[in-house]
């Protein structure tokens, strides 16, 4: 379970976020959404502790891991921004890296860079050094690696940033089999009937703020439209305001 | 402890499949051997001139008392074989000294007799011969000329107006000593150079990839993450540094260095206190290489400012040892200009310096400390973690 609360972070005169909060919880998949420069990134990388905020704490299952980037790394899985692997590496050397980072070794290790492997249906790749692989199979790569000590809550920064049709039914489902498995999915994405396919849970991003949450139908009763697409456009305002960001 | 030989693992792996790294580790060694053959090699053949003049000789049956003058300076006189122009041509041969059939009577009748004295003088060795068989010659005429004038009863000095007397100071040794100096530096240049790849790509080559941020996001703490690319760093510094060596003392041993007046025995106790010198040095470079390239975004960028590593290692050296500046206590104090004199003073076999290793270690292991902490701390910093 992974609970934000009051996050606020500048940089210089720019407001990259402004007092965001929610909660994710287990078992649940959790989109945050929100157009370009709305601050989801800066809300991530705040979470998974890359960014100092200035303000607010995070809290993930229970414990303040504010400030504290190796009690967070233990409890996360990170998809992050930048995904960059290591070309002369193969699949299973970058998975086994991660492993041993997380303090896994000998059988636990092999049992699940195998397991991980196989759920990302890499075996065919898993061999190969990364150099020259494809858009998709670099985030599964990133994924697997994210995924290899088994963590409680996933994060993802916009996942299927630069994917195609299949891969990104892949991810739909990797994310769905997570959520299965009580895991708590925190993802962000600018695309909105993304969100809407796989959320349980949305929260609406825009200029550094929660400006909405809830179910789908929550969000767009609550703005009075009739489409999650014209309630996103009703709270993320004027083009003006993203300018602010 | 299991996180750290996990990083230092990966990094070597993924260094020694990187052809530059490679490279720089293994090829340049290699070469920077090679150079010192040539470099030394060529002056111990220049110095072997310089022990005896040999002469090839056409026709030297025509002119014995010549013959016997030249012999006399200890020149070693050899018949010159047929086709001496083809092989002066080719480079095989320096330089043929001609005594036509008529030089006996030109002789007698006391008209300048001539010689004809066949060189190529594009080529240094071939310029070196004709001008010292030249110069013998000319000892030989003046010789003669004082006889003839003796004989009718005039003092040679009348003949000799001017008399230059040449003193060469440049002795064997000092040669061989500018020579040997050039050792200290192709050593620290090892250093500098060998593990430089292998830190840009741990360091700016993670940044310009992306894989950074990853990599952050894994329960390490920051000063294990340095300390392990660091390990692999050094383990290509060192390895590279041992190699040149090994090269270069191999290419020593190749030339015969007593021909070439160079006096220079580096035994096992002298190459062990090399090692002992450069090590902790290495160690430094190796931190410091990473702690510079941690600011670069990309590999290009970080290797532009680590070139600048290896003119900071060996130009102070060279600049005091140009100036003749001799090495002072201060001088332990301050790496890289420290493991210069070091390695200095041991290739000339002297061990009076020696007392400075000891604070030349402290310095370097100090210095490292420093560089992995600040390196660390960089890793924390945002606009160097979140921006490639």
């Amino acid at each position: 379970m992974i609970e934000v609360q009051g996050l606020a972070k500048t940089f210089g005169h720019v407001i990259a976020a402004d007092g965001v909060s929610f909660t994710a919880s287990d078992g649940e998949v959790t989109g945050l959404l929100g157009p370009n420069g709305a601050g989801k990134t800066t809300s991530m990388r705040m979470i998974y502790g890359l960014a100092h905020p200035d303000k607010g704490s995070v809290w993930i299952d229970g414990r303040n891991c504010t400030g504290n980037p190796v009690e967070v790394a233990k409890r996360l899985g990170v998809l992050p921004d930048s995904r960059g692997l290591y070309p002369r590496l193969t699949t299973r050397e970058h998975v086994r890296y991660f492993g041993e980072l997380h303090g896994l070794s000998g059988p636990s290790l092999d049992r699940r860079v195998v397991e991980v492997i196989g759920q990302l249906a890499m075996e065919r790749i898993a061999d190969r050094r990364v150099q020259g692989f494809s858009q998709g199979e670099r985030v599964k790569v990133a994924l697997a690696r994210a995924l290899v000590h088994d963590p409680g809550n996933i994060l993802m920064d916009e996942p299927s940033n630069g994917l195609d049709v299949m891969s990104t039914r892949a991810l739909r489902a990797l994310i769905l089999r997570l959520k299965r498995n009580g895991k708590c999915v925190l993802f962000s994405s600018h695309v909105m009937h993304e969100v809407a396919a796989v959320c349980d849970r949305i929260v609406v991003i825009a200029g550094g703020r929660v400006v909405a949450g809830g179910t789908t139908d929550e969000i767009v009763r609550k703005t009075g439209k009739s489409t999650l697409e014209d309630a996103f456009v009703d709270l993320t305002g004027s083009p003006e305001e993203f300018m602010e960001t | 402890m299991r996180q750290l030989s996990a990083i230092c693992r990966k990094e070597l792996k993924d260094a020694l499949r990187d052809r530059r790294s490679l490279f720089a580790a293994l090829l340049l060694p290699v070469m920077v051997g090679a150079l010192t053959f040539v470099m030394f090699g060529s002056r111990a053949r220049d110095g072997r001139q310089g022990v005896t003049l040999s002469i090839d000789v056409a026709g030297a049956e025509r002119a014995p008392s010549l013959i016997t003058f030249l012999r006399q300076q200890g020149a070693t006189v050899e018949a010159a074989p047929p086709d001496y122009e083809n092989r002066i041509r080719a480079g095989s041969l320096d330089a043929v000294l001609i005594v036509p059939e008529r030089y006996g009577d030109e002789f007698v009748s006391a008209r300048p007799a001539r010689l004809t004295l066949v060189a190529d003088y594009s080529r240094a060795s071939s310029l070196t011969t004709a001008t010292r068989i030249g110069a013998a010659i000319r000892g030989y005429s003046g010789q003669v000329a004082g006889l003839r004038l003796l004989a009718r009863g005039i003092s040679p000095d009348i003949a000799e107006p001017v008399d230059i007397q040449e003193l060469d100071l440049s002795t064997q040794k000092s040669r061989s000593a500018t020579l040997l100096s050039m050792v200290p530096i192709y050593l620290l240049v090892a250093i500098c150079i060998a593990g430089l790849y292998a830190a840009v790509d741990s360091t700016a080559g993670e940044r310009e990839r992306g894989s950074l941020e990853p990599l952050l996001l894994n329960p390490v703490p920051r000063q294990t993450l340095v300390s392990g690319k660091w390990l692999a760093v050094a383990t290509f510094t060192v390895g590279g540094f041992v190699i040149t060596l090994a090269s270069v003392l191999l290419a020593l041993n190749l030339i015969p260095l007593e021909q070439a007046g160079i006096s220079m025995s580096l035994g096992l106790r002298e190459v062990g206190l090399l090692v002992l010198i450069a090590v902790p040095l290495a160690l430094f470079v190796s931190a410091l290489e990473l702690m510079l390239a941690t600011f670069a975004r990309t590999v290009r960028e970080g290797q532009t400012y680590l070139s600048v590593v290896p003119l900071v290692a060996f130009l102070p050296g060279l600049v005091m040892e140009a100036n003749h500046v001799n090495a002072a206590p201060w001088m332990s104090f301050v790496p890289f200009l420290s493991q210069h004199m070091l390695f200095s003073s041991l290739m000339r076999g002297d061990t009076g310096l020696l007392s400075g290793l000891v604070m030349a270690a402290v310095v370097s292991v100090a210095l490292t400390l420093a560089c992995l902490k600040s390196t660390a701390r960089l890793l924390r910093d945002e606009t160097i973690v979140l921006t490639h």
